[in-house]
């Protein structure tokens, strides 16, 4: 059910700027104010859910932690599955966000000649990995539509992307590395059966069209060319809020934009958001000091106490008499 | 599984570590050089086209060829004594297969363009089949060293589906050696390599290579770890190196009497250059000549039964072995069937010290590959017990 409904909301999108752009003429409503308006709700729908976050109270240390915790100088603590330190809890946040850490850790438990065999989940790290690291570098090449002169760092990075060639023309490896990722991450959720049980529109949705960004974009780069100094005239009109829309870009082009625009829109709303939220997790980035430090809840009432020093100034001579022993005497 | 690799190291196995990175840095450094300026910065000319790196190429395909010879004895014939090093050979071949592929890397002057390789796919071309078959090698015995280790570690016996990739491993291995062979021996120019015996040589010389990699890995990995292959399993290697050293000489050997006895110059004249000198270049003479005093002294020791059973003279025999057929074909035999050009003149070649210094970076890598492979394994079987 979530496919079909996810897969018939990305082809009415499609349809939709097809037929807005092709039959309708609205290049100026695809081209510019659709992008404004999905960046915006981007912007304010991210701020909307850090402030969010950052209304939350955390009042006690609550990270989820796989090792030794810190006690004892001579037992051997866990310094990055326990920190108990800032530079613990930077390691760690470190290694999950670049690398998903905690997803390499994932095995999956299987009953083989009635013992319990664990087996190292490595295709769902791997094609995450890829999947993720391959959109960071597309998104960094494509600041070329949005900056000019273009910085070294991102020539760089293109041209290292693009290392070979296929027939003289460079071939970007990250935009098939996504489509193959991408198409794996789907097909998982769809074979698996377990997964496929716990599977919603919401998480088919953001792979179909993450898919149709690429294959667009691919197919723009290697096979059905659009006119790329336009499409830089209408990135540019759009960063410096000069808006303009070039005649003859291409369909291509305009489906490429509007997938993105809703992409960016849908973000803040789902789990996508979980681009900002890694950072904000209080179960990863807090040292488990619980031990240590005296974490008190700040809105806790002031609560009278009663303390050990008090109660034997009342209670001292009844306690000489019985023979309890005394701090003061 | 794999965070094994990287458990409790010790600080001489990181220091190890250490040096060969900075041995692949060196060599990064001058590829780049060399993807700047091309391949002018080494030694080969017009005439050699083929230098070290295609040399050590066809060396290395040999390393990892000879990975059959634990695996075929043990998946075929039931020796049981394999069982715990068929791991390390598949290792030993998935790290030599690499290193070949990062010689043709190497050699190549537009590296950028190796995809059209396949995207223009030329099915008369020996190059082609060879990256088809060294990419296919390469990804078999991944899979198989792989899922057999980690069924070893998990405890359970090997997946069934392993089995047949097991069972191509075997005819594959012969394959990409074969294929390598193919890339000289039919060129009609070339008269040192127009014989039907390069294959077969490859494979014997292969065969003697691999296995005594092997044995020399062991001794390594007895000394500085608690993994021991066990006397049977190394014995058993050091007769299989000592049968495919006999065959290997006898087929170096038998190639002097067609060209000598018929007298066809073309090829006299790779053999004279290689251990006599042509026209003044005897450059590579003193090479071929410790080749066979090497091979001469190796097969002594491994024929003889008293020093085939004693480890220290068996680990000099190795070391004989190795060092040997790494000048034969890792040196001699590209360089003589190119230096000697179709003219029947000679054409020098040196290596240049970029280009040798690429060389040893590939080689770091190997071992760098292969150490990381071994630690692993080590460690997988001091917890598994097997």
């Amino acid at each position: 059910m979530g496919i079909k409904y996810s897969l018939l909301i990305v082809v009415a999108l499609i349809a939709g700027v097809c037929l807005g752009v092709e039959v309708l003429g609205l290049n100026f409503l695809f081209g510019v104010v659709i992008p404004y308006l999905a960046f915006a709700l981007f912007l304010c729908g991210l701020i909307y859910r850090v402030i969010k976050w950052g209304k939350t109270p955390v009042p006690f240390r609550i990270p989820t932690t796989c090792g030794q915790q810190k006690s004892l100088d001579w037992i051997k603590s866990n310094q990055i599955d326990n920190p108990h330190t800032t530079a613990g809890v930077v390691g760690r946040m470190f290694l999950e966000i670049l690398f998903f850490r905690s997803l390499f850790r994932n095995t999956s438990a299987q009953l083989i000649g009635g013992k319990v065999s664990y087996q190292w989940e490595k295709w769902l790290w791997l094609a995450g990995l890829v999947f993720h690291w391959s959109f960071l570098i597309i998104v960094i090449r494509h600041l070329r539509f949005f900056l000019d002169p273009v910085p070294g760092f991102v020539n760089l990075l293109a041209s290292l992307d693009g290392l070979f060639q296929v027939s003289l023309q460079a071939v970007y490896i990250t935009g098939f590395a996504i489509l193959a990722a991408v198409t794996y991450l789907f097909i998982r959720r769809v074979l698996i059966p377990q997964v496929r049980y716990v599977s919603l529109p919401a998480d088919y949705f953001p792979l179909l069209i993450i898919f149709g960004i690429a294959l667009t974009g691919v197919l723009m780069r290697y096979f059905i060319r659009v006119d790329v100094a336009g499409v830089k005239e209408l990135t540019i009109g759009l960063v410096t809020f000069n808006p303009t829309v070039p005649e003859n870009i291409g369909i291509l082009f305009f489906i490429h934009l509007f997938l993105v625009s809703v992409l960016f829109a849908y973000f803040p709303f789902s789990k996508l958001v979980h681009m900002g939220g890694i950072f904000l997790s209080p179960t990863r980035n807090m040292a488990n000091n619980n031990r240590m430090v005296r974490h008190v809840n700040p809105w806790n009432y002031p609560v009278k106490v009663h303390t050990y020093e008090e109660y034997e100034d009342d209670f001292r001579d009844k306690m000489k008499s019985v023979g309890l022993p005394v701090d003061k005497e | 599984m794999i965070e094994k690799a990287f458990r409790d190291m010790s600080r001489n196995y990181l220091l190890w570590l250490l040096s060969l990175l900075v041995l692949i840095g060196i060599g990064f450094g001058f590829y780049l050089v060399q993807l700047n300026q091309g391949l002018t910065i080494t030694g080969m000319s017009r005439d050699v086209t083929w230098g070290i790196y295609i040399g050590q190429f066809t060396f290395f395909v040999g390393v990892a060829a000879s990975a059959v010879m634990v695996v075929l004895p043990y998946y075929l014939h039931n020796v049981k004594e394999f069982g715990r090093i068929t791991v390390l050979g598949e290792f030993l071949a998935i790290g030599a297969v690499i290193m070949c592929m990062l010689f043709i890397l190497a050699d190549m002057g537009m590296p950028m363009r190796v995809l059209n390789m396949f995207v223009h796919a030329t099915p008369t071309s020996p190059m082609f089949w060879d990256a088809v078959v060294l990419s296919g090698y390469l990804l078999l015995n991944i899979i198989i060293g792989w899922n057999v280790l980690e069924s070893e570690y998990r405890g359970i016996p090997t997946p069934k589906w392993v089995k047949p990739f097991i069972y191509i491993s075997i005819p594959w291995a012969v394959s990409i050696h074969t294929v390598t062979a193919f890339l000289y021996s039919g060129l009609p120019g070339r008269d040192f390599w127009l014989t039907a015996l390069v294959a077969p040589k490859f494979l014997a010389g292969a065969f003697a290579t691999g296995p005594a990699l092997l044995i020399l890995l062991c001794f390594i990995l007895r000394k500085f770890s608690n993994f021991d292959a066990g006397r049977a399993a190394i014995q058993k290697l050091a007769l299989i190196v000592a049968y495919a050293l006999s065959i290997t000489i006898f087929m170096v050997a038998v190639e002097f009497f067609t060209a000598f006895y018929s007298q066809v110059p073309g090829h006299m004249y790779g053999l004279q250059f290689l251990f006599m000198g042509l026209y003044g270049h005897a450059g590579f003479a003193p090479v071929m000549w410790m080749f066979t005093i090497l091979a001469a002294a190796a097969l002594y020791l491994l024929i003889n039964r008293k020093t085939r059973e004693n480890d220290t003279t068996l680990f000099i025999a190795c070391m004989f072995v190795f060092i040997a057929m790494l000048l034969e074909k890792g040196v001699g035999f590209t360089l003589a069937g190119l230096v000697v050009n179709p003219f029947g003149r000679v054409a020098a070649y040196a290596p240049t010290m970029p280009e040798m210094f690429i060389t040893i970076g590939i080689w770091a890598v190997g071992a760098f590959i292969i150490s990381l492979f071994y630690k692993l394994v080590v460690t997988v079987k001091e917890t598994s017990g097997i």
